[in-house]
C-alpha cells in the first residue's frame, strides 16, 4: 500500500469521524461525552482567560479601571478633606462649650461685666505659674481684676501691656485668696503650693471640715468678689497642739485645659493701704 | 503515538487561547487568527503527513466543542485542509518559504469555507457576504502573516520529536 493510499484511508476515517461528530453530536446521549470531552479544555480556558483579562487591563488601560482609579483618588480627597473638616468642627465644638459654659456663668453672676479672654501663654519656668491672655488695656483691662471661669476662680491680673495681661494663678504660691468654706462658713486664707495644689489654711480648730466641702472666696481683702468657687476640701490636717487647722484644696479650675477665661472688669480691687500706714502725728 | 502526545497539549492550549485570549485582538468585524490551523498546517509541512491529518481531527474538535456550535464542523474542515496541505509531500519547493505563506493561504480559505458551510448547512444563520468580506478574509491574512513564526517553531519542535537519522559514514 503506498503512502498515498494510507493517507486517504486515515483521511476518510477521520472525515468519518468527524461526520459521525456531527450526526451523534446533535443526539441528547452524546451530551455527556461531549462534558467530558469540554472539561480539560474549561479547565486550561479558566486560568488563560484571567491571566488576559488581568494582562489586557494593564495593557489597554482600561476606561473602566482609569475612572475607578480617578474615583477612587476623588474619594481619598474627600476623607482627607471631611477629616480635617471633622478636626475643624471639633475645635468648634469645643471652643462652643468653652464659650457656654462660660456666658452661663456670666448669666448667672450679672451683677458682673465680663470680658472673655484666649489663653495664650504660659510661663516657661517650671518654678512661675503666670498666664498670659490676649486681653489687655486697649480692651479695659486692669491690674487687679479677677479672672475666672465656669469653674471657679483662675486668678488675678499683676501686669497689663496694652494688648494681653499676666494672670497670677491662685496655684501660685505667691497667691493668697481670703476664702470661706460653704456649709460652716468658717474662713481662711487659701494660699497656693509649689506643685500647682491649694492649702486653706487659718482654720480654727472648732470647725468640722469634711472632704468635699465647697471653698469660695469670702470678699475679705476686696482683692476678690465674694462667692466665687476656689475649689473642694480634698483633706484636713488637724492636729491638737496647733491652734489652727489646714485643709487641701482642689483647684475648681484644671489649668492644664485652660483655653478662655472671663475677666472680670467692673470689679475695683479695695486699697488698704491708707489704713496700714503710721498715724500721722497730731 | 509521538504524534498524539505532543499533539494534544499543544492542541488543547490553543484552542483555549483561542478561545480565551484572540477573540480580544479580532479586527472589527470578527476575523482573526486561527492558531489551531496555523499548529496543524505547520505540523503537516512540517512532515508529520499523516500526524497532520490526526492533528486536524483533535484541534477541530477542540475548537467544536469550544465554539459552541454543532460537533464536528471544525474537525472535518481541518482534516480537509490538513489533507491538502499534505499533498505537497515530495514537492522539490517543500522547504521553499513561500509553502508554508501559501499553505496558510489557501488552507485558510478552505478551513473557513468549509466551516462556514457547515454552519450554514446546520441550520446557522449566517450573513455570507459579512462573513467572507468580515471573517473570512481579515482571517486568512492574518493566518497567512503569522504562519512564519508558527512553522519556524513547529519545524524545530517536529525535529526534536522525530530526530532525523544519522547517515553511517
Amino acid at each position: 500500500m503506498t503512502k498515498f493510499q494510507t493517507r486517504s484511508i486515515l483521511v476518510v476515517a477521520l472525515a468519518l469521524v468527524s461526520v459521525g461528530l456531527l450526526v451523534f453530536g446533535q443526539m441528547s446521549w452524546f451530551e455527556p461525552v461531549r462534558s467530558v470531552l469540554l472539561w480539560p479544555l474549561s479547565a486550561l480556558q479558566r486560568p488563560l482567560a484571567a491571566a488576559w483579562n488581568g494582562a489586557s487591563r494593564l495593557l489597554k488601560n482600561d476606561p473602566d479601571t482609569a475612572a475607578l482609579q480617578q474615583r477612587v483618588a476623588e474619594l481619598e480627597a474627600e476623607i482627607d478633606r471631611l477629616n480635617a473638616e471633622i478636626i475643624r468642627l471639633r475645635q468648634k465644638e469645643n471652643e462652643w462649650r468653652i464659650a457656654t459654659g462660660l456666658l452661663e456663668y456670666a448669666g448667672s453672676q450679672p451683677e458682673n461685666t465680663y470680658l472673655p479672654a484666649n489663653l495664650v501663654g504660659r510661663s516657661t519656668s517650671p518654678f512661675l505659674n503666670f498666664l498670659i491672655f490676649d486681653k489687655g488695656s486697649d480692651s479695659g483691662i486692669q491690674r487687679g481684676m479677677p479672672v475666672v471661669t465656669d469653674k471657679g476662680l483662675v486668678g488675678r491680673v499683676v501686669e497689663v501691656t496694652s494688648t494681653a495681661c499676666k494672670v497670677l494663678p491662685i496655684t501660685d504660691p505667691e497667691s493668697a485668696v481670703a476664702a470661706r468654706l460653704l456649709e460652716s462658713r468658717e474662713q481662711g486664707v487659701v494660699v497656693g503650693r509649689l506643685g500647682g495644689g491649694l492649702e486653706m489654711q487659718f482654720i480654727t480648730q472648732q470647725t468640722r471640715i469634711r472632704p468635699g466641702e465647697v471653698v469660695v472666696t469670702s470678699g475679705l481683702g476686696g482683692v476678690y468678689p465674694p462667692g466665687i468657687v476656689i475649689g473642694t476640701v480634698t483633706a484636713v490636717q488637724q492636729l491638737t497642739y496647733e491652734v489652727q487647722q489646714r485643709a487641701e484644696i482642689a483647684p475648681a479650675v484644671d489649668y492644664n485645659l485652660l483655653e478662655k477665661a472671663l475677666i472680670i472688669t467692673n470689679f475695683q480691687p479695695a486699697d488698704f493701704s491708707p489704713f496700714f500706714r503710721s498715724t500721722p502725728a497730731p | 503515538m509521538r504524534t498524539m502526545l505532543v499533539g494534544l497539549p499543544v492542541l488543547m492550549v490553543a484552542a483555549a487561547l483561542e478561545s480565551s485570549v484572540l477573540p480580544d485582538l479580532r479586527t472589527p468585524g470578527g476575523g482573526g487568527l486561527n492558531l489551531v490551523l496555523l499548529l496543524t498546517l505547520s505540523w503537516t509541512l512540517s512532515g508529520d503527513w499523516n500526524g497532520g491529518l490526526v492533528w486536524g481531527l483533535l484541534g477541530g474538535l477542540f475548537l467544536d466543542l469550544l465554539s459552541g456550535g454543532p460537533l464536528g464542523i471544525h474537525s472535518l474542515a481541518l482534516v480537509a485542509t490538513a489533507y491538502v496541505a499534505s499533498l505537497t509531500e515530495g514537492q522539490l519547493w517543500r522547504s521553499h518559504i513561500l509553502l508554508p505563506l501559501a499553505a496558510a493561504l489557501f488552507g485558510s480559505l478552505v478551513f473557513q469555507l468549509l466551516a462556514l458551510t457547515g454552519l450554514a448547512v446546520s441550520g446557522v444563520a449566517i450573513d455570507v457576504a459579512i462573513a467572507l468580506t468580515g471573517v473570512v478574509l481579515p482571517s486568512t491574512l492574518l493566518n497567512t502573516l503569522f504562519i512564519l513564526p508558527v512553522y519556524a517553531i513547529m519545524r524545530r519542535v517536529h525535529a526534536l520529536v522525530y530526530p532525523a537519522p544519522v547517515k553511517s559514514a
